[in-house]
């Protein structure tokens, strides 16, 4: 079954030597790949690094590129493969995660926009808070992971999640489910203080 | 439905992936029991902190370096890539150094295996003693370059150099060309000294 969307039209004009075809698939999907890069990864350098590695890969498999399925699912089992790799990567130099947790200017708390403007108090808050999410995230193997960035921050259906992972569409369920429980299990002492 | 398979259900009743009387034993026991009402609420609330943190925007200058890096790449360091339709190898030093050890170890293994069976196979046509005699033959010419690069020390010419290495080698060959003459000889000696 051959499918046509938008982007695939792009993306078979980039094949035929239209550059700007490119540009501007990637003006349509940066926001998305980065913010699943920032959802692996939990800094802005990192995802920015990601996402731009996603491109690259893609420029790069343009001449091997068959419309088998939607665009997206294409690129999102890119960029779950190479936010994997590069987790991996950054993993090696991560400390235990009962060490201390040192905010600098990339991290979470410090990128959320604040209308409100938070007191000092809420913004240690916001932090502790962003930091036990980030914990709890990076503490999932990483299926789970994927499951969760997907079903959760990019709001796709199991059968997508599926599609994209190669998973069946129970064991995505399964995944789905261990991760909240471990989630949930991280996340409790939270808000047990 | 007893707690633990209230528990057990909760999250798909969360996401709504259950069926109607699974839903309706699920509610019914909620009302009534507090402990699997507070496992909810956990699960609510660790679900829904994942939205607190909000998601950055990407920098307004992504394509342009986006654009930069791709065409840098493609000037200074053409990929090195070995591709099939669906597959893609990149090598390098990683990949490269165990491929080379493999192929290493399966010549050597072939190497052996093939001595193994020309062994056995000359020992099975009982060509063996000729490469005996070969190596002997061997050994018997370099002690003759010896002899005679002495012996041109002590005057004898090239010409009789050559007299005596035609000598040598028409001994050689008469020697193979009744090979099976003095093997049959060498069996009847041996028999005879065993006492046949």
């Amino acid at each position: 079954m051959e499918y046509l969307d938008d982007d695939i039209r792009l993306m078979l004009r980039f094949q035929n030597g239209e550059e700007d075809c490119f540009e501007e698939l990637v003006e349509r999907h940066k926001q998305r790949v980065f913010n699943i890069a920032y959802r692996y990864l939990g800094n802005i350098a990192d995802a920015e690094d990601a996402a731009q590695q996603v491109f690259i890969n893609i420029y790069n498999a343009g001449k091997r590129y068959k419309p088998k399925a939607q665009f997206t699912t294409w690129l999102y089992t890119i960029c779950k493969n190479t936010c994997l790799k590069t987790f991996r990567k950054k993993r090696s130099n991560i400390v235990s995660i009962d060490a201390d947790v040192n905010l600098e200017k990339d991290d979470v708390s410090l990128q959320i926009p604040d209308p409100n403007a938070p007191t000092p108090l809420e913004n240690a808050i916001d932090a502790e808070r962003d930091t036990a999410v980030k914990e709890a995230m990076d503490s999932l193997p990483e299926n789970q992971k994927t499951v969760i960035v997907l079903y959760k921050y990019e709001e796709l259906s199991y059968d997508r999640i599926a599609e994209i992972t190669g998973f069946s569409v129970k064991a995505v369920k399964s995944l789905l489910y261990r991760a909240r429980m471990n989630l949930k299990e991280k996340l409790a002492d939270y808000f047990n203080r | 439905m007893n707690c633990q398979d209230i528990k057990r259900l909760l999250i798909p009743y969360l996401e709504s992936d259950l069926s109607g009387s699974d839903k309706a034993a699920i509610e019914e026991h909620l009302h009534k029991c507090d402990g699997c009402q507070k496992e909810k609420m956990l699960l609510e609330k660790t679900w829904s902190m994942l939205d607190a943190s909000g998601t950055p925007q990407v920098s307004k200058n992504f394509t342009e370096n986006l654009m930069a890096k791709i065409h840098t790449q493609k000037t200074v360091k053409p990929e090195f890539v070995f591709a099939f339709p669906q597959i893609r190898i990149q090598f390098g030093f990683r990949t490269l150094v165990p491929v080379a050890a493999s192929v290493c170890v399966l010549i050597a293994a072939y190497i052996f295996v093939q001595n193994q069976l020309t062994y056995k196979q000359q020992s099975a046509k009982g060509l063996l003693p000729i490469e005996t005699a070969m190596q002997a033959t061997k050994e018997s010419a370099d002690s003759t370059v010896t002899k005679l690069e002495e012996d041109e020390r002590s005057g004898i010419t090239a010409a009789d150099e050559e007299i005596i290495r035609n000598l040598d080698v028409y001994e050689d060959i008469e020697m193979y060309q009744n090979y099976a003459l003095l093997n049959d000889m060498d069996i009847v000696e041996n028999m005879g000294a065993k006492g046949f």
